[in-house]
């Protein structure tokens, strides 16, 4: 059923996303043309002492574009989390999808994955829009990637197999730092839920209450911790050291979410099959 | 009580501080079409929630078919809401499909065949039609089951009088003869011709349960007329003394 349920999600996501994401590289990609076309102008005879001023100007401008067209993709994405989480299960919908013979969950999951895809693609989509957008603009910007490229590439060849494994630990972080941010909004709506009026009020002050707490217990740990294991910077004596460490960081954070995730399943699971009145 | 369908025991339901159900009790057997008649506010929209899952009770316990709510019951309820539950964007296909993807015993041919007969295009996206083709689609997918309980809450409530003959005729030639059909509704002089049985609701509890047949037989009145006995409201203004 598990499955069926993420078909239907995949289904009715597509539907907004899929535009979106085959629109914003080709927005990129116009958009670099206009810039470059700008920087030319801004760079001619004509323009005389003010080209520098011009150019800069116009990079800045360029910059802010990048970051506010990545802001919306973000806001975009959010939103697309809570409209699904509150639509499709708490709101008329919900009583197509709480009437299915499906576990509560399987609703639960087939959400979060779906959501989580979506943000993944999205920020993919984000970054791989902000390159054209820069390596179309200033050429200039492919010499400053292949420099990068060729440095990272013989200080790889130094460092070996290790830093391979952290930067493959890392994004396995984000993509599970994803998954606990979608879970937490998940949680407060539920807990929101609860109120008999202010629904959305209350899933706004159980999404800040849920962070307090997540925070102070992080701090609890990390003291508790520091307390087992002083002086940590004693054993940074080596670069190898220093890897082994950063891996050791790296699978504490992937725990720590793991745990968190966890946490705020079973509190939507719990409160949506026990505690459900869609009213 | 091993045969029931139904049983709720001392069923309470709160929203915030305003009560809905007030230890409701309810006992019903398979096969029958039982009438849920009350007047607005009366708890039957609650109870009919309450037994698909989608409320929770305060208090009390509820049986369908001797289990409580969960996978099971949901698979065999086939229930119609008492307002559209589908996304816009679905096409009538899609949802046939829906159905057909999660209930067992979701009939796609009937489905296709009462479309055709109400010539509804399956190709048409759920939020261009009318509020009336709506409601006929999501009868459609309810009728085309063939479950054990169907709770119909208010399914002729926003149709004209033709609509009306024809919806109470579809429950009646499409029902599963073993299944229950409880039907909530306040215009009873519409669907009494077609009910075995009758529950009366008020305050959140249920105050008479008779079969249609008994009513003609004792009392020599029909559902309609005990009904308005009932549930007689004195007139602002008159009978103080």
């Amino acid at each position: 059923m598990l499955g069926k349920l993420i078909k239907y999600d995949m289904k009715s996501m597509s539907r907004a996303f899929v535009p979106m994401w085959i629109l914003s590289p080709i927005i990129a990609l116009l958009l670099s043309f206009s810039i470059r076309g700008a920087v030319e102008w801004a760079n001619s005879p004509m323009m005389g002492r003010f080209a520098y001023f011009g150019n800069n100007i116009l990079i800045v401008i360029m910059v802010l574009l990048f970051m506010a067209a990545l802001i919306g993709l973000l806001v975009m994405t959010i939103m697309f989390v809570i409209q699904r989480f509150w639509n499709g299960l708490l709101k008329e919908e919900g009583y197509l999808m709480f009437t299915l013979p499906v576990k509560v969950w399987e609703l639960i999951v087939s959400k979060a994955l779906t959501a989580t895809l979506v943000a993944c693609i999205s920020i993919l989509m984000g970054v791989f829009s902000g390159l054209i957008l820069s390596v179309f603009s200033t050429q200039d910007i492919i010499y400053v990637f292949v420099f990068i490229w060729k440095n990272l590439l013989s200080s790889f060849i130094e460092v070996g197999p290790i830093f391979w494994l952290n930067l493959f630990l890392f994004m396995i972080l984000l993509v599970l730092g994803t998954v606990g941010s979608i879970y937490h909004v998940y949680a407060a709506m539920s807990m929101g839920h609860l109120f008999a009026t202010h629904k959305v009020a209350g899933s706004c002050l159980s999404y800040i209450g849920i962070s307090i707490v997540m925070s102070v217990l992080e701090n609890i740990v990390m003291l508790i911790m520091g307390y087992i294991f002083p002086n940590m910077g004693y054993y940074w004596t080596s670069y190898a050291m220093l890897e082994a460490m950063s891996s050791l960081s790296i699978i504490y954070m992937m725990l720590v979410e793991i745990v968190q995730i966890v946490i705020f399943h079973v509190i939507t699971e719990r409160i949506l099959s026990k505690k459900l009145n869609l009213e | 009580m091993g045969g029931m369908l139904i049983q709720c025991q001392d069923i309470w339901k709160s929203y915030g501080s305003r009560p809905a159900l007030r230890g409701l009790n309810l006992q019903l057997e398979s096969g029958r079409i039982v009438g849920l008649l009350g007047p607005n506010g009366s708890g039957k929209t609650t109870l009919i929630k309450i037994l698909n899952g989608l409320l929770t009770p305060d208090n009390g316990i509820v049986l369908i078919d001797g289990t409580e709510p969960g996978v099971y019951t949901k698979s065999i309820i086939s229930y119609l809401p008492d307002k559209p539950y589908f996304a816009g964007w679905m096409k009538v296909g899609d949802l046939f499909d829906f159905f057909e993807d999660f209930y067992m015993d979701f009939d796609r041919e009937k489905a296709d065949h009462m479309c055709k007969a109400l010539q509804i295009d399956e190709k048409l996206r759920m939020k261009t039609l009318s509020k009336g083709t709506k409601e006929k689609v999501q009868l459609i997918l309810v009728m085309s089951r063939r479950a054990k309980l169907y709770l119909l809450d208010e399914p002729i409530a926003g149709v004209d009088p033709a609509a009306r003959d024809y919806i109470l005729s579809t429950i009646l030639n499409n029902y599963n003869p073993e299944g229950t059909v409880l039907i909530s509704t306040h215009l009873i002089s519409d669907v009494e011709r077609v009910l075995d049985e009758v529950l009366f609701i008020q305050n959140g509890q249920v105050v008479r349960q008779e079969l249609v047949d008994d009513i003609r037989e004792k009392e020599g009145k029909s559902v309609d007329e005990l009904f308005r006995d009932v549930f007689r409201t004195v007139p602002f203004g008159g009978g103080v003394w």
